[in-house]
C-alpha cells in the first residue's frame, strides 16, 4: 500500500473536517477537538487501511463515529424513513443570498434535526458522492439521499421563509400541478 | 392520442379548450421543472459557498500537523526497525548455527557428571508413587521421556519410589528413583538420545563408569539413552543390569 503523506492529508481535509464537525457540534472548540481527535486517530491507526483511497471517507467516518460516541446521540436518531415522499422546496428568495453569510447557514444547518444535519453538511462541503455520505453515516444509499432531500427542504425554508414561500405559491396556483 | 390530446376523463373539462390553450400549459409543465432545477442549483451553490467560507481556527492546522511527532507511529518504527530486527535475527541465526557447527558434542562424561552431581544433593521427587506405570503416565503427560525400555530385572528387584524431569540442554531428563532392600538408592536418568550425539544406537553396550564414590552404567535403547547411578561399586549395579 502506497504511504499517505500526513501532511498532505490534513492540508487536503483539515477544513471540511472542521466544517463538518462545526455543523455537528455548533461549537468551535469541539469542532476543533473533533478533528484533532480524526487526524490522532489516523496517525495511530491510519496504516492499517489497506485501500489508500479510502483515506477521506475513513476521515470523516471517524470524525462522525466520535462525535456520535461523546454526544451518545446514536439511539437518538431514527431509522426508519416515513419522510420518502417528494417535499416541494420552499422558493428561496435570490436577494437572501446577498444577506446570507456562513454564520447564518452553520446556524441554521445546526437547527435541521440530528438526522438531517450530518449529510446536508456532507453534501454541501461537496467532497463526497452519495455512497461516500453513506458510508460514512453508515446508512443505506436511499436513506442518505432522502435525508438530504428532507433536509435541504427544511434548511431552504428556515432560510427563506417558509410563510413567504407558501405566499408565493398561492399567487401563483397553476405553477402548482407542475411539480407537486 | 397525442400529448395534447387530454385522457378520456379530463375532456370533461377540457371539451371547451382549443388545442391554443393547452399549449401553454404544456410549455410550463415543461419550465417549472427547468426553472426549480436552476434555483435548486442556485441554492445549493450558495450553501456550498457559504458553508466552505466558515472561518477555521488559524492554529488548526499548526496543531494537526503537530500530531505525528507527538504520536508514535507503529509502522514507521516497524519499518525503520524491521531491517534492523532481521540483521539481528539472521546474525543470531548465523552465529547460532555457527555455534552449533563447531561446538564441541556434549560428552557422555558431561552429562554423566551433571547427573550424578544433582543426585549428590538428594533430590526432592516431584511425584512419589510405588507404581511404574503410574509413574510413566506422570512423566508422560509431562512431555519427559516415557516410554521406557527397562531391563527386566531393575523393576521386578526394585521398587519405584517416584521421579522426577531434569533438564540437560535444554531436553527433558526423566529421573526415577528406586528404592534398595539395604535403604539407599538406585537413580535412573532417561533422555533423548539426539542429546548425546556421541552416542549411537548400536551403542547398546552397557558402559560402566565410576563418578566420584557413585558407579555408572550407560547404555542405548531405541532413541533414549539410560544413565543407571548407584552409591558403591560396579557390583551393585550389575546384578540388576544382566539377565543372569
Amino acid at each position: 500500500m502506497t504511504e499517505i503523506d500526513f501532511q498532505l492529508l490534513v492540508e487536503q481535509y483539515y477544513l471540511p473536517l472542521y466544517r463538518f464537525g462545526l455543523s455537528l457540534t455548533h461549537q468551535q472548540s469541539e469542532a476543533a477537538d473533533l478533528t484533532q481527535h480524526t487526524f490522532h486517530t489516523w496517525a495511530l491507526k491510519g496504516h492499517q487501511l489497506r485501500d489508500p483511497t479510502k483515506a477521506k471517507t475513513w476521515l470523516f467516518t471517524t470524525l462522525y463515529r466520535k462525535f456520535l460516541a461523546e454526544k451518545r446521540y446514536a439511539d437518538r436518531f431514527v431509522d426508519s424513513e416515513t419522510e420518502l415522499l417528494f417535499v416541494e422546496p420552499a422558493p428561496f428568495p435570490s436577494a437572501m443570498a446577498d444577506v446570507l453569510d456562513a454564520g447564518t447557514v452553520l446556524r441554521e444547518l445546526h437547527t435541521l434535526e440530528d438526522r438531517y444535519r450530518a449529510p446536508v453538511t456532507l453534501f454541501y462541503l461537496r467532497q463526497h458522492s452519495y455512497r461516500e455520505i453513506a458510508e460514512i453515516l453508515d446508512i443505506p444509499i436511499g436513506t442518505v439521499m432522502s435525508r438530504i432531500h428532507r433536509g435541504k427542504a427544511e434548511l431552504r425554508a428556515r432560510l427563506g421563509g417558509t410563510d413567504s414561500a407558501r405566499r408565493q405559491r398561492a399567487m401563483a396556483p397553476g405553477k402548482e400541478a407542475g411539480y407537486g | 392520442m397525442d400529448k395534447s390530446e387530454p385522457s378520456p376523463p379530463l375532456k370533461i373539462y377540457r371539451a371547451e379548450q382549443s388545442s391554443e390553450e393547452v399549449a401553454p400549459a404544456e410549455t410550463d409543465k415543461e419550465t417549472v421543472p427547468a426553472q426549480w432545477w436552476a434555483g435548486e442549483q442556485e441554492f445549493d451553490q450558495l450553501i456550498g459557498l457559504k458553508l466552505q467560507s466558515t472561518p477555521v481556527p488559524g492554529d488548526l492546522k499548526s496543531r494537526l500537523l503537530e500530531i505525528p511527532k507527538v504520536t508514535s507511529f507503529p509502522r514507521t518504527w516497524v519499518r525503520r526497525l524491521l531491517p534492523i530486527a532481521a540483521l539481528l535475527i539472521a546474525l543470531a541465526v548465523f552465529f547460532g548455527s555457527w555455534r552449533g557447527l563447531f561446538q564441541p558434542s556434549v560428552s557422555l562424561a558431561d552429562y554423566r557428571a551433571e547427573m550424578v552431581s544433582f543426585i549428590r544433593i538428594d533430590p526432592v521427587l516431584e511425584m512419589e508413587a510405588p507404581d511404574l506405570s503410574r509413574i510413566t503416565g506422570f512423566l508422560e503427560s509431562a512431555g519427559a521421556p516415557s516410554r521406557l525400555r527397562l531391563p527386566q530385572k531393575l523393576p521386578q528387584v526394585l521398587p519405584p519410589l517416584g521421579c522426577r524431569i531434569l533438564h540437560f540442554r535444554g531436553q527433558h531428563v526423566t529421573l526415577i528413583c528406586f528404592g534398595r532392600e539395604e535403604g539407599d538408592l538406585v537413580h535412573l536418568f532417561v533422555v533423548n538420545r539426539a542429546v548425546l550425539p556421541r552416542l549411537r544406537e548400536s551403542d547398546k553396550a552397557i558402559q560402566y563408569r565410576a563418578e566420584g564414590e557413585w558407579m555408572t552404567a550407560t547404555w542405548v535403547e531405541g532413541e533414549q539413552a539410560y544413565l543407571l547411578t548407584v552409591e558403591g561399586d560396579r557390583a551393585k549395579l550389575e546384578k540388576y543390569l544382566t539377565s543372569s
